[in-house]
């Protein structure tokens, strides 16, 4: 079993050797020594899943498509960790605080390949303890309050996953496997099953940050430090995209009727795109757009969860494709920041820094339109596969709505365009209040760019498959 | 023989190349983009050997024979006229644009990129591909109109993107049925299959819509005149020149082949919808205050000569349509690029504040003249044979109904004229007397167009032989209705 959760462990003895680094005010140490941990766990994974899909000890499952996701989630972790160098470098506590981030890392990795409810739960609350910290890092009112909304949601979102784990443990107990219960529950589809479907639905809603459970992610996202909402608002979500379809549609639920899942989930999808994309147009603040913005993706990938095992890989390539992309969104913040001292935050006092910064700027553009799904990036593929699975199984009207709430959300992501290249600065800069450069995160932010891209066009002359082999979960 | 990937790999490699170029000098930039305009009309020449220009179909190099669903190139008699036109409009738009003082560098990397997308989708032989170029097109000239259009630009920018990009999501879903349905992603494979859509009806108008918003058809044309009016004179050239080309071309090409027999039935609203636009476009023009919107107006009313033509449904109507495509792409560039003129000197392009022109910029004002006679359609210019042919043909397609779009040609008369006579002739409006007439450089591009709306008029037959044998086919499908 160790072997099976070598990566997550890896990442969580770089975390040990960060915060043993911190404790001796090495700053820079420690964060080489959690990027160190992420990139090692992530080689090790990539390298796992060259091998055969297999369940060790009924808990975990590792093999193809579930190591790729584990490589993928670590990789992602690494690269915004280098983006934030500076920030860390900067902060009192920057070790630990990059110590927390590996391992808030490690628990989605352990989420998105659990096949043990118990697994599941720990991992899951692994993740929400290391994200209610790295939110309250800011040390902001507005981040404190947001970290505490965070905390309190999240403790009932664990309430209604527990209740669910209590019917399921307590009707078919001995184990809390997947395959355990799948095997006891046999054909059974009785009302315990559907309330807890139900119940553990709703607490994964809660924790990808779905409408109507979402509001804790809009205060999360627009206060916590940019670079740990880097991280944040991808990562779980490409994590937990993984274990509902594993969950839901290919173990323990797999017996209902599958019309449950379109429901449920095509519901909360098409909820969560309608609000996410109307909300977005009302922010003027890029961070809190960006959290509208991340609710009406999670509707995109619902309609993956909706359509249940058909959709997994597809699915898996958009919330990959989102990851990629908010990281790099999220990271521009902090170098948006840098770039100009007084930013207030709001996309208009982005006006012209295009010009100013045209690397910056190219690779901001890249990622918004990822974002909004255009083609030769990423985001377009993850839609066109999830759009596609759905009209093949004859729900077109599900894609329809997603492609209008992917034409709404231009209005939003084009906005940040607008800003950075048709406006003109109205602040005149003073002397003295110059704008630097976060070469870490410019770098980091670029990166994505480029991976955003390569994703976007090799399938172009090589085909889909090029992409899709590596997300195959069989 | 070379590949077709050429046709966009050259102004690909334009792209970095002016890039690179504008860090030495802006000048450069633009000596650099000119010459990779000329090397991809040079690569599309070189395929003459081929017989692209007879109506031959020529395929691209694969990069592996069986794995590669999405990359498949093609040049038929359908893609063929449009890529000419691509082409001619390259050089066009980089020499209209060679005053252009704001990141040179950026602006004619952002036209090569924008004509990379357009030979891309000309040339797609699969629908996934046809579609990624569809929309890569946006983006460019998001940022053209966006960055280096008028007043009004960043409104314009994003009305443009919007209105197209809902047109284009719409026509996602379309092929996203057609793909999954048919299990193909190659156009042959999906017209070959169409058998097995289960709801053609829903397919066609998902990819109508995308292409109607391109053309653009009443009532989905009211981001035309916003974009053409703000967008620089190179952007209006290309939008005006080919990217509206890409409408009618999506149709013939995708829309119609796949569903031939919901095209035959619905044809009438087509028919209509045309004929609105005929007289619409007409009527609103001849009220334009500012010279650059009744051009753009005038668009309207060119594009809807090609949905009446496309309605018949016959060989002659999609021959007249391509016709009139390939005519209004060479004199609505022309249009913008002498009314862009005309701004450079004067900062205004309103029509009253101009008079006896004529006598003061004696080039510009043949220059207009002759633009005027030829989008009016007069016979001997480009603008001619295709809509005497579309109306011809609408008339043996719908009957007498087709004499309602009567007062669109007269207005289309009328408007043109209007323009001639209150900016060229009669009193001289003294705050011009110093305007400078077009220097040497300023007539190259002029002359190319022009040279292009002549031989297009004398001898249409240049288009037709092309096109000729692909629209036999076609009409035979929807003559079929199968």
């Amino acid at each position: 079993m160790l072997v099976a959760f070598a990566p997550q462990i890896v990442c969580v003895v770089g975390a040990a050797a960060a915060v043993a680094f911190d404790a001796f005010e090495r700053r820079g140490l420690a964060i080489a020594a959690a990027v160190a941990g992420l990139v090692a766990g992530s080689v090790l994974a990539f390298a796992g899943s060259a091998r055969a899909p297999e369940l060790t000890g009924d808990v975990v499952l590792s093999g193809t498509g579930f190591s790729a996701i584990v490589g993928i989630i670590c990789a992602i972790g690494a690269l915004v960790l280098l983006g934030s160098w500076r920030p860390l470098t900067e902060a009192s506590s920057g070790g630990g605080l990059a110590a927390l981030a590996t391992v808030s890392v490690a628990a989605a990795a352990s989420i998105a390949v659990a096949a043990d409810i118990l697994v599941l739960l720990i991992a899951l609350e692994g993740l929400a303890l290391c994200a209610y910290a790295l939110v309250w890092s800011a040390r902001t009112a507005p981040a404190i309050e947001a970290a505490v909304k965070y905390f309190v949601q999240g403790a009932i979102a664990t309430g209604f996953f527990v209740l669910g784990l209590a019917i399921l443990f307590g009707l078919y107990g001995g184990s809390t496997s997947y395959v355990w219960i799948r095997g006891v529950m046999g054909t059974e589809t009785g009302s315990p099953v559907t309330t807890a479907f139900v119940l553990i639905a709703v607490a994964l809603a809660y924790k990808v940050g779905a409408f109507p459970f979402h509001s804790w992610a809009l205060d999360a996202f627009e206060s916590a430090p940019s670079h740990f909402a880097a991280l944040l608002a991808g990562i779980p979500k490409l994590a937990a995209v993984v274990a509902m379809i594993i969950l839901f549609s290919r173990s323990v639920f797999a017996g209902l009727d599958t019309t449950y899942q379109l429901w449920v989930f095509g519901l909360l999808a098409i909820l969560s795109m309608a609000f996410g994309a109307s909300g977005g147009l009302l922010q003027r603040s890029y961070t809190r757009m960006l959290a509208y913005s991340g609710v009406a993706q999670i509707g995109y990938a619902l309609v993956g969860v909706a359509l249940g095992a058909p959709a997994m890989t597809s699915a898996a390539l958009l919330v990959t494709a989102y990851a990629l992309a908010a990281a790099g969104a999220f990271l521009a913040a902090g170098a948006f920041r840098a770039a100009r001292p007084g930013w207030d935050g709001t996309i208009a006092a982005l006006a012209g820094l295009g010009r100013e910064r045209p690397m910056l700027g190219a690779a901001v553009t890249v990622t918004m339109f990822s974002l909004i799904g255009m083609p030769l990036t990423a985001g377009f593929w993850g839609k066109f596969m999830v759009f596609g699975v759905a009209v093949s199984a004859g729900y077109w009207w599900l894609a329809l709505f997603g492609v209008i709430a992917s034409v709404v959300s231009f209005g939003y992501y084009g906005a940040v365009l607008r800003s950075l290249y048709f406006e003109t600065p109205t602040v005149s800069h003073e002397p003295g209040d110059e704008g630097t450069t976060d070469r870490g995160s410019e770098v980091a932010i670029a990166t994505v760019a480029v991976l955003i891209v390569a994703i976007g066009i090799v399938p172009l002359v090589l085909g889909l498959q090029s992409v899709l082999r590596v997300l195959t979960f069989a | 023989m070379i590949a077709l990937e050429l046709l966009i790999l050259v102004p690909l490699a334009g792209v970095v190349a002016c890039l690179v170029a504008g860090r030495f000098a802006p000048s450069f930039a633009r000596v650099v983009a000119l010459a990779a305009t000329l090397g991809f009309a040079a690569a599309l020449l070189s395929l003459a050997g081929e017989g692209i220009f007879t109506g031959q179909a020529l395929s691209g190099v694969r990069v592996a024979q069986e794995s590669v669903p999405f990359w498949d190139l093609r040049i038929d008699g359908l893609s063929a006229p449009l890529l000419v036109l691509t082409a001619l409009l390259g050089p066009v738009a980089v020499l209209a644009s060679w005053k252009v003082e704001e990141r040179p560098a950026v602006h004619h990397a952002l036209l090569l990129g924008l004509q990379a997308a357009l030979a891309g989708v000309f040339l797609a032989a699969d629908v996934v591909l046809l579609y990624v170029f569809w929309e890569a097109v946006l983006i460019p000239m998001y940022f053209l109109i966006g960055v280096w259009g008028h007043e009004d630009r960043r409104h314009a920018a994003m009305k443009f993107f919007v209105y197209t990009f809902a047109g284009s999501a719409l026509m996602l879903v379309g092929i996203l049925m057609a793909i999954f349905t048919i299990g193909a992603t190659s156009i042959d494979s999906l017209v070959a299959g169409r058998v097995a859509l289960p709801d053609p009806m829903v397919v066609f108008w998902l990819l109508a819509a995308g292409m109607l918003v391109k053309l653009p058809a009443f009532p989905l044309h009211t981001w035309l005149p916003d974009a053409h009016v703000e967008a620089p004179t190179a952007g209006s050239i290309l939008l005006a020149g080919a990217l509206l080309k890409m409408g009618g071309y999506g149709l013939l090409r995708l829309a119609i082949p796949i569903a031939p027999g919901v095209f035959a039935e619905v044809s009438w609203i087509f028919a209509v919808l045309g004929g609105v636009g005929i007289v619409y476009g007409a009527a609103v023009a001849l009220v334009q205050a500012d010279l650059k919107r009744l051009v753009a107006y005038s668009s309207v009313a060119h594009m809807g000569f090609v949905l009446l033509a496309l309605s018949t449904g016959g060989e002659r109507g999609f021959s007249a349509a391509m016709l009139v495509m390939v005519s209004h792409g060479a004199i609505a560039p022309l249009l913008f690029l002498l009314v862009g003129q005309l701004y450079d000197r004067a900062h205004t392009r309103e029509i009253a504040r101009f008079g006896g022109l004529g006598s003061l910029t004696p080039r510009w004002g043949t220059a207009l003249t002759f633009a005027a006679l030829a989008s009016l359609g007069l016979p001997g210019l480009s603008g001619f044979p295709g809509e005497f042919l579309a109306v011809i043909e609408g008339f043996g397609a719908w009957s007498w109904p087709i004499t309602l779009v009567m007062p669109g040609i007269v207005l289309a008369a009328a408007y043109n004229l209007r323009a001639v006579r209150e900016v060229l002739h009669g009193e001289v409006a003294g705050e011009w007397a110093g305007i400078r007439d077009l220097t040497a450089g300023d007539l190259i591009p002029v002359g190319l167009l022009v040279a292009a709306v002549i031989v297009l008029g004398v001898w249409p037959r240049l288009v037709l032989a092309m096109t000729g044998d692909v629209f036999a086919a076609l009409a035979l499908v929807v003559g079929t209705g199968a």
